[in-house]
């Protein structure tokens, strides 16, 4: 895509009305053009202080003055010859003139067939046919405009009217108790086609076509009058009035008291989704009761005419939906009795959906799972980060030896966090962050929110030295080759990776602890692998004595400024009582403090102890992982050393404020025991996670979007005013990210819009990558049985994984995923076992 | 006109009339009212627009989904047509700008913010065309096919208009800032 090009979209872009596929060239070309970025960031100033500005009162009064209103019905009822209809481009009036005359003698036989089938089903109406005309105006040239006003007008077309046989007969709730007097006139039928065939005689004829165009009625400006507001059901504040879309105006309607079709019509108008419970659908209340209306022409034989699309009709009239079905030719109404039920049932299955998260509400205690939360109520979703994967590698464990993992030891944000989303590392600030959404496919009526942050890769120079003290279990559960066999690779990889910088200590513990290798230079690779080789198992597991070992050793070896930490290899089985368990944390937490860090390494599976293995890498500050296979001890000890090592930033906290305009709610998935308080996140003293070399994580979210149409949203977003500072008016809501740097031990804190135009409006347009995260999360939340998935299958996710599988084919982890979940469906579960 | 045939203003079509009135009304006056910079003339403009729709109400008829649109391109017009009949656009908006700022309720005045204040003026200062346009998208929430609708233009050009004005007003801040 070109500058040029990617220009000219670039207000499209960043109010978010381009189509995926443009919008996703865009993005791709902003992210590579400096210029062009430049712009976007002009263009996006430039709307948000419009959109603040065009907000601010400008005295616009909420209604007409009684003055006005009056005026209106008395003029109103007075009927032009020729009523309705506006065109286009009068200009064309001499040409257009001539096509009229051919046109309307197509339409002549179209209503002569339509006017057979019709009085079949509608015997008792009255018709009428009338030409409508009306001047139109092309706005771009003013001055043409007077000329306009004064004669260039066109007859359109015919009005083929009928007068509603039964419309009083329709159930109306609002007005069962005085129904109005029937206004029917009944013709005989046999009159009908004749009437008609004479009136579409007259058309061809073009007798009655008229082409003066009254003149507009010129009102004095009407002395200005105090507003006073005049009496109204539900009046409605100007505040709330956008926040609650219509509410106001449905109750005004529903006030008066109008014929039911007619307050029907306009609240559907209102609001297309979230009404149909209210109003009962035209089609499905009236089988066989009405029979009529009123046909017009459709706009778009008018736009056959001038050469254009969707001139629309001004007035749109009810009719007998079965006859005219299918018609294209008033496609227009023909789709509505379909449409109708079509949207009942959306919104039923938009209840059924939200059924579960009501009861989840209950519910979630027993599971763990994030509730949906308001966005206007907590606007703020405040977490501390982990990188952690283990849960992810243990539930891969767990099914392929045939075994669903316990629900309790799936853990979404791990299953996320273990894939590459192939963020690029930022070059001189600490942390980047990737915002991307789209509808979610797993929530129906949902969006995904995917915020990605990556953190800055150290180069060789800035890498500290290590000390790391390796507390290595050799009890007797550990003397099998998934276990110790691994341990011994895994520590054989590790110390190839090392520099000449970087100490070794080693620790085994089974019943007693003891050193096994004095600290030694990792450089000296021989005694370190003859160390681990020696290792031999036996015995009980005394982790609370290994503990006070391993730290006495890395205490007393401390390197400062230097990387040091403790790490625990362990089949989990830790024989401890809770007062020993609460012991061995408090040490852990108070070691941290000094600045030695603690990183657990699972091994096998057994009484695998998950929770209390994670525990101890919170507290410590380290990273957890499960080392299930060769290929897994390979990422954990080789891919991801140097970012387990070296630690660029302490303590980060994320905050995600939403702009409760744009979102309705929210639900963040996973992270449920990384929640923080709201209050927390600029306190400096509390405890977070920690962020290697160019790690990176990911966070989802489930977004409830306000007004669900993506036309109320923007409408919503450029009436409200803007909340807070950096929120601007367009933004979905602001990612904020506050940690300590390690180089320079400074608390920083970065702010990341959540930018509308990176709302993609098809799931299947989004990138792979963020499929792939929907997947996975969908995945783990479907494993640990959170009531939010409830009725999302695996065969479901699979299904979607599939594509992204054959997209990113090179990804060995994805291939393996598409196993795990296609497999994943004829698994027992774990608690047989 | 006089041979018009006159309809009854029935109670049951002027609640008609009332609905649609209601639904329109509030969202038309603040779109005029940006346009016009003057409330009162808003009115009016409103006004004679609901009344050329009511013309065109045959008993029977429902509003279609097509009426928001000719509302707007007719208030559009008739406001193009206040400010042309009384020839003084730029009278008008400078003695409006002037009683808006002294504000007389004292209540929904927030501090002004010069820079939004400015933009309102170079938001005027635009041909009228771009004003619609942007008004359309950036007020009234119209989508790019509604105000294709409107003005009867594609809705690609409509992106261009929009898009040229927003750069307008973009360069315009920017020598401001500078």
């Amino acid at each position: 895509m070109t500058c040029d090009a990617t220009q000219r979209q670039l207000t499209s872009y960043a109010l978010a009305d381009l189509d995926a596929d443009n919008a996703a060239m865009v993005t791709a070309h902003v992210e590579t053009c400096s210029s062009c970025r430049q712009m976007l960031a002009r263009i996006e100033d430039t709307l948000d202080l419009l959109c603040r500005a065009l907000t601010q009162p400008s005295g616009a009064p909420a209604r007409l003055s009684a003055q006005h209103r009056n005026a209106i019905f008395e003029e109103g009822p007075v009927i032009p010859e020729k009523p309705l209809r506006w065109i286009f481009k009068p200009h064309r009036a001499l040409a257009a003139a001539a096509a009229v005359l051919i046109v309307v003698g197509v339409f002549a036989g179209l209503f002569r067939m339509l006017g057979v089938r019709y009085a079949s089903v509608s015997p008792s109406s009255e018709r009428y046919t009338r030409y409508i005309s009306d001047a139109a105006r092309d706005e771009t040239d003013y001055a043409e405009h007077a000329k306009l006003e004064a004669g260039g007008a066109e007859p359109i077309t015919e009005l083929h009217e009928e007068m509603p046989a039964d419309i009083n007969a329709l159930p109306d709730p609002n007005y069962a108790a005085t129904p109005p007097p029937p206004q029917t006139v009944r013709v005989p039928a046999s009159r009908i086609s004749e009437a008609a065939g004479k009136q579409l005689s007259t058309v061809f004829n073009g007798d009655t076509i008229v082409t003066a165009r009254e003149a507009a009625p010129v009102r004095p400006p009407a002395p200005q009058v105090p507003a006073k507001p005049a009496p109204r059901a539900g009046a409605k504040s100007e505040s709330g009035r956008r926040a609650k879309p219509d509410e106001g105006r449905k109750a005004n309607i529903a006030a008066s008291r109008l014929r039911q079709p007619v307050q029907d019509e306009i609240l559907s108008s209102l609001d297309h989704a979230s009404r149909p419970g209210d109003a009962p659908a035209e089609g499905a209340a009236a089988p066989g009761a009405t029979a009529a209306g009123f046909y017009y022409r459709n706009g778009a034989d008018a736009s056959r005419r001038n050469g254009r699309r969707g001139q629309p009709d001004t007035w749109e009239v009810s009719g007998e939906k079965q006859s005219i079905r299918g018609n294209v030719f008033f496609d227009d109404f023909a789709g509505r009795p379909k449409e109708k039920p079509a949207e009942a049932d959306t919104e039923e299955e938009v209840e059924k959906e939200e059924e579960p998260a009501t009861r989840g509400a209950l519910r979630t205690r027993a599971w763990n799972v994030n509730p949906f939360r308001d966005a206007p109520k907590h606007p703020f979703s405040t977490f501390s980060i982990d990188v952690d994967t283990a849960s992810y590698t243990l539930a891969r464990s767990y099914m392929s030896r045939g075994l669903l993992p316990p629900p309790e030891a799936v853990r979404t944000e791990e299953f996320v966090n273990f894939f590459d989303y192939g963020y690029k590392a930022p070059e001189h600030a600490t942390f980047r962050v990737y915002v991307d959404a789209a509808p979610s496919k797993f929530g129906r009526g949902l969006h995904l929110l995917k915020i990605g942050i990556k953190g800055r890769r150290l180069g060789r120079e800035e890498q500290r030295p290590a000390m790391l003290t390796f507390l290595i279990d050799t009890s007797g559960s550990m003397d099998q080759a998934d276990r110790l066999g691994l341990v011994r690779k895994a520590l054989r990889l590790l110390v190839g990776k090392l520099g000449a910088r970087d100490r070794i200590a080693i620790v085994q513990y089974d019943s007693h602890a003891r050193l096994v290798l004095a600290p030694t230079v990792a450089s000296d690779r021989k005694k370190i692998v003859a160390a681990v080789d020696g290792m031999q198992c036996g015995g009980s597991t005394n982790l609370e004595e290994g503990m006070a070992r391993a730290y006495q050793i890395a205490a007393r070896n401390f390197v400062p400024g230097g990387e040091n930490r403790v790490l625990l290899l362990s089949d989990g089985v830790a024989n401890l009582g809770a007062v020993a368990a609460e012991d061995i944390l408090k040490k852990v937490e108070a070691y941290r403090r000094q600045g030695i860090t603690c990183s657990v390494f699972g091994f096998g599976m057994g009484s695998y102890d998950d929770e209390m293995l994670e525990t101890l890498a919170n507290k410590g500050d380290g990273n957890y992982a499960f080392v299930d296979s060769d290929a897994e001890a390979r990422r954990v000890f080789v891919d991801d050393l140097s970012a387990t090592l070296n630690t660029i930033a302490a303590d980060v906290k994320i905050q995600v404020e939403f702009n409760q305009r744009r979102v309705k709610r929210y639900r963040q998935m996973g992270y449920e025991n990384r929640q923080l308080k709201d209050e927390q996140f600029r306190d400096d003293t509390v405890d977070a996670g920690e962020v290697g070399s160019g790690q990176s994580v990911t966070a989802l979210y489930e977004l409830e979007l306000a007004g669900g149409g993506l036309q109320d949203l923007q409408l919503q977003m450029s009436n409200l005013r803007s909340q807070s500072g950096d929120l601007r008016f367009q933004d979905l809501g602001v990612v904020r990210i506050r940690y300590r740097r390690l180089d320079t031990g400074a608390v920083e804190e970065i702010a990341h819009p959540i930018r509308a135009s990176r709302l993609v409006k098809r799931f299947e347009a989004a990138g792979a990558r963020f499929r792939l995260a929907a997947c996975v999360a969908e995945f783990a939340e479907i494993l640990r049985g959170s009531p939010f998935a409830a009725g999302n299958e695996h065969a479901h996710v699979a299904e979607q994984l599939r594509p992204v599988a054959l997209e990113l084919s090179l990804d060995t982890r994805v291939q393996e995923l598409l196993r795990l979940v296609s497999g994943a469906h004829s698994l027992g579960s774990s608690a047989v076992q | 006109m006089s041979a018009n045939p006159s309809i009854p203003l029935t109670p049951e079509r002027r609640q008609q009339m009332e609905a649609v009135v209601s639904l329109h009304e509030e969202a038309l006056l603040a779109y005029a009212t940006r346009i016009l910079n003057n409330a009162a003339a808003a009115q009016d403009v409103v006004q004679n627009a609901f009344i050329k729709l009511f013309q065109h109400w045959r008993d029977g008829m429902r509003p279609s989904k097509h009426m928001k649109t000719w509302l707007y391109r007719v208030t559009h017009n008739e406001a193009v047509d206040y400010i042309r009949r009384e020839s003084r656009l730029r009278l008008l908006h400078k003695k409006h700008a002037e009683e808006r700022a002294d504000c007389p309720d004292g209540i929904h005045c927030p501090a002004r913010d010069d820079r939004l204040a400015m933009v309102l003026e170079h938001v005027h200062a635009l041909h009228p065309r771009e004003q619609q346009v942007l008004l359309l998208r950036l007020q009234q929430g119209l989508s790019y096919h509604e105000i294709a609708e409107v003005t009867g233009r594609s809705e690609g050009n409509v992106g261009n208009i929009l898009h040229h004005a927003i750069k307008k007003l973009a360069a315009k801040l920017a020598r401001v800032a500078t």
